[in-house]
């Protein structure tokens, strides 16, 4: 490896126009691997930043451009412009979407570049959208550099192009193109080591899936900065990554963490609302908790109070509570029980704001919508999420202040009625526990439309007359503990999503759609 | 401090105590009144807000009627969710209860199966037994208290002796406060008292400071543990909603094709061509796909 000769282009971007740590160390990491560095920039860059690059890599050649085409844009960029010098034997087409690396690149490129047979090749492959290598880590010999078959892909436009369509046209293709030419593609980690499933369209990212197993088995060098960020699939093992870092590499875990903070302060932007609200929001699931808070930030202003309550493996999570005071200050954070489900956590939620005498026109009643046990569990919290997006929150109060009788607005696609006139009974399996809070609580009602999914805006005043009543707390003592299902037998804690639009209705108030 | 210790204050007291920093192994204590606590609005804000810090726990009464104890204890549940409330193991609060009546461990039973009610697996308990009682209720050998009525020098003295007839790793320090003024004060004797430790028994030093090193290890395993449990009892979950989801979905999926079959099926061959050319017409389908299943099918 040492008499060959190395170069990479790299791909960088950031919506803060910064670099960040991570990205720093992957540098320094490449250049001890041999790589000459061409850093391109798809962001703009700070002159203290372009300083530290030189500082800390040597022979860094630094370009700036503009953000189009995504990676495949800018390495098209760098190719159009005549940046890779014609003695060279091996190119790696890197970018920034990885934190890394945990282990030293070294034995990687030696054991792939070893062996003679391979023509071009990935650190991981999917049968996503056909066999092919992941571009996140690409690298080419200079004979596949050359091809037609490589220029062709590269002769396509990306720029304006979404990331699937970049994907389809650049990642995918990319493989395609170089086997149907006759060159020898492998992955260091391959996809059929880590499951049999290799059918287009249930193949999976092993990136996401097998994260873990790919650190544990492979001592494999990166973990992809979506899945701590976003976690599109919701693995919920991400929660160990520190953990598992920290056992296995010396990576330092700061990167990431500044990585994180990063993201989260880039969706920082606190805005006014006309009147005052509240957020009561259950956070259970540790694993794509990150994403969910950047939700949330939408609603942050001087008239918000964000009452968080915590699941007891996001209490024990210093570095989430860390972001959790940071990005919210003000907020009121509390820790229960698992008692109730979600329903258990907001009423334990209001009862604080209630103590604390705050006083709030509106409620937002929210968690941090999983439903595991569903196929459609993400894109019903999709649905149900749409109430907190900045262009339908001015809708919603405008709906308040239109209509008196507004009392719970949510996505109107999720208002259910579940009442069987005929039978005088509801269809869902609560519908006994429904009728016995009912007559416990004296409820009137003449419309039994409900919020569906517990994901509501609510009038404060509702809440406030019903439970300065019936504390909040003596209700969630009623509540089944762990996470009760409702598939056999009613639950309170389902009959609960049903009554809170009762409630309002019994206050003389409607369920409203958006 | 060398071994846990609690500042005992009155609940309306808190707030301003809130501004002061306890050292490591130190806690608030708030001793509450004999009503409810649910209209002390100011003060909650506050205690809300400290977070990690300053973290606090309740010391009780138990010299009262059951039914008002059930009461108090009831009232103190919300406070035990607040982010700073006190809890060495895991989920479990942990709550001081001062009596001398002979027949606590009937009231701290009573106050444990309130807070099992509210999702608890159990309540920590230190039972200050204010009257001499035998049996295992009674903690008071483990307790040591200190009333900052005293001097400054007896309080010194009175600190050194008590570290030095240490005698289980579970000890621990109650102070008595009228005011959380005194707090720096007692910080400071307590300070030099334990730098005069230092010197003269270094070994107990030694050893206590090892003491609170294991302890928090030993927390932090509990913790841990208790993770694990949760985590356990998610997969086991998980498992139970895959099982019971899979059949679920069966059946809807059953019912799904029931309906295709009936709605769409038994429709004759002309009628389905029919529509699929009137799918063309109106650009919902690719013309080339009424010819070529290889070829995209649908415009959308």
């Amino acid at each position: 490896m040492k008499n060959l000769k190395l170069i990479c282009l790299f791909v960088h971007y950031n919506s803060r126009n910064k670099i960040d740590d991570y990205v720093f160390t992957y540098l320094q990491h490449l250049e001890k691997a041999g790589f000459v560095l061409f850093f391109i920039s798809n962001s703009p860059l700070k002159p203290e930043d372009r300083k530290l690059v030189n500082e800390k890599v040597r022979d860094c050649k630094i370009f700036e451009r503009e953000n189009k085409g995504a990676d495949f844009g800018a390495w098209k960029w760098a190719i159009e412009n005549n940046l890779v010098p014609e003695d060279f034997d091996y190119i790696l087409l890197a970018n920034d979407s990885v934190y890394g690396p945990l282990f030293s690149l070294v034995p990687v490129i030696e054991s792939m570049l070893a062996n003679r047979e391979i023509d071009f090749w990935g650190l991981t492959d999917t049968y996503q959208g056909g066999w092919h290598l992941q571009s996140y880590f690409l690298c080419f010999s200079k004979k596949v550099f050359k091809s037609k078959a490589f220029q062709e892909i590269f002769q396509q436009n990306f720029s304006d192009e979404h990331k699937l369509e970049i994907i389809k046209k650049g990642e995918i293709q990319l493989t395609k193109s170089l086997l149907n030419a006759g060159f020898n593609g492998a992955a260091y980690a391959p996809y059929k080591e880590l499951t049999t499933d290799t059918e287009e369209w249930t193949a999976i990212n092993p990136t996401h899936f097998f994260w873990d197993t790919l650190i544990e088995r492979f001592h494999f060098p990166f973990v992809k900065k979506e899945l701590v960020l976003q976690n599109p699939e919701n693995i919920q093992s991400v929660s160990n990554l520190f953990q598992l870092i920290e056992e296995h590499s010396s990576y330092s875990i700061e990167n990431i963490k500044q990585s994180v903070s990063g993201y989260l302060a880039s969706f920082d932007s606190p805005t006014f609302f006309s009147g005052s609200i509240s957020v009561l929001c259950h956070l259970y699931y540790p694993g794509s908790i990150y994403y969910f808070l950047t939700r949330l930030m939408h609603l942050k202003s001087p008239q918000t109070q964000f009452v968080f309550n915590l699941s007891a493996q996001l209490y024990y999570n210093p570095f989430f509570c860390e972001m959790l005071t940071k990005y919210f200050p003000g907020a009121f954070i509390i820790f229960t029980p698992n008692q109730g489900r979600d329903i258990g956590g907001k009423l334990a939620a209001f009862d604080v704001l209630m103590k604390s005498g705050i006083k709030t026109d509106f409620t937002l009643v929210i968690h941090d919508k999983l439903s595991p046990h569903t196929p459609t569990g993400i894109q019903w919290r999709e649905q149900l999420l749409k109430i907190i997006s900045p262009e339908i929150l001015p809708e919603i109060f405008k709906k308040f202040h239109q209509n008196e009788k507004a009392g719970v607005i949510t996505n109107e696609e999720l208002i259910k009625n579940e009442f069987d006139p005929d039978r005088e009974r509801f269809t869902c399996t609560s519908s006994d526990n429904i009728f016995n809070y009912m007559r416990k609580f004296e409820l009137q009602v003449s419309d039994y439309k409900f919020a569906a999914g517990t994901i509501f805006w609510i009038k404060t005043s509702i809440l406030k007359n019903f439970f300065s009543s019936f504390s909040a707390i003596s209700v969630r003592r009623d509540l089944e503990k762990g996470n009760a299902l409702d598939f056999d037998k009613g639950t309170n804690i389902h009959a609960w999503e049903r009554l809170f639009s009762f409630v309002a209705n019994s206050q003389g108030y409607k369920t409203v759609g958006i | 401090m060398l071994l846990s210790s609690f500042f005992i204050l009155d609940f309306e007291k808190a707030a301003d105590s809130l501004d002061i920093s306890l050292p490591e192994n130190a806690f608030y204590c708030y001793r509450i009144p004999d009503g409810s606590l649910d209209e002390s609005y100011p003060i909650n804000k506050k205690l809300l807000l400290s977070y990690k810090r300053n973290q606090f726990c309740f010391l009780v009464n138990i010299n009262k009627e059951k039914a008002d104890f059930e009461k108090s204890i009831e009232s103190l549940i919300p406070y035990t969710f607040f982010y700073n409330y006190l809890k060495f193991s895991y989920e479990n609060p942990l709550v001081i209860f001062e009596t001398d009546r002979p027949d606590s461990g009937r009231y701290t039973a009573v106050a444990k199966e309130i807070f099992k009610q509210h999702g608890y697996d159990d309540l920590d308990t230190i039972i200050l037994n204010t009257a001499p009682v035998s049996g295992s209720s009674n903690t008071r050998e483990k307790i040591t208290c200190f009333n900052f009525q005293e001097s400054d020098n007896k309080l010194s003295m009175e600190y050194i002796n008590a570290v030095k007839n240490v005698r289980s790793a579970d000890s621990v320090f109650l102070f008595f406060l009228n005011d959380f003024k005194e707090l720096s004060v007692i910080f400071e004797i307590a300070n030099e008292a334990e730098t005069t430790i230092q010197k003269q028994f270094p070994q107990t030093y030694h050893l206590l400071n090892e003491i609170g090193l294991i302890k928090i290890k030993e927390r932090e395993m509990i913790f841990k543990l208790g993770l694990q449990k949760e985590q356990l009892n998610s997969i086991t979950n998980y498992h139970l909603y895959y099982n019971a989801s899979d059949n679920r979905y069966k059946r809807q999926i059953k019912d799904l094709l029931g309906f295709y079959k009936n709605e769409y099926e038994i429709l004759p061959m002309w009628y389905k061509r029919f529509g699929h050319v009137l799918k063309v017409m109106t650009g919902k389908r690719t013309f080339k796909s009424l010819f070529d299943d290889n070829v995209k099918k649908y415009n959308v």
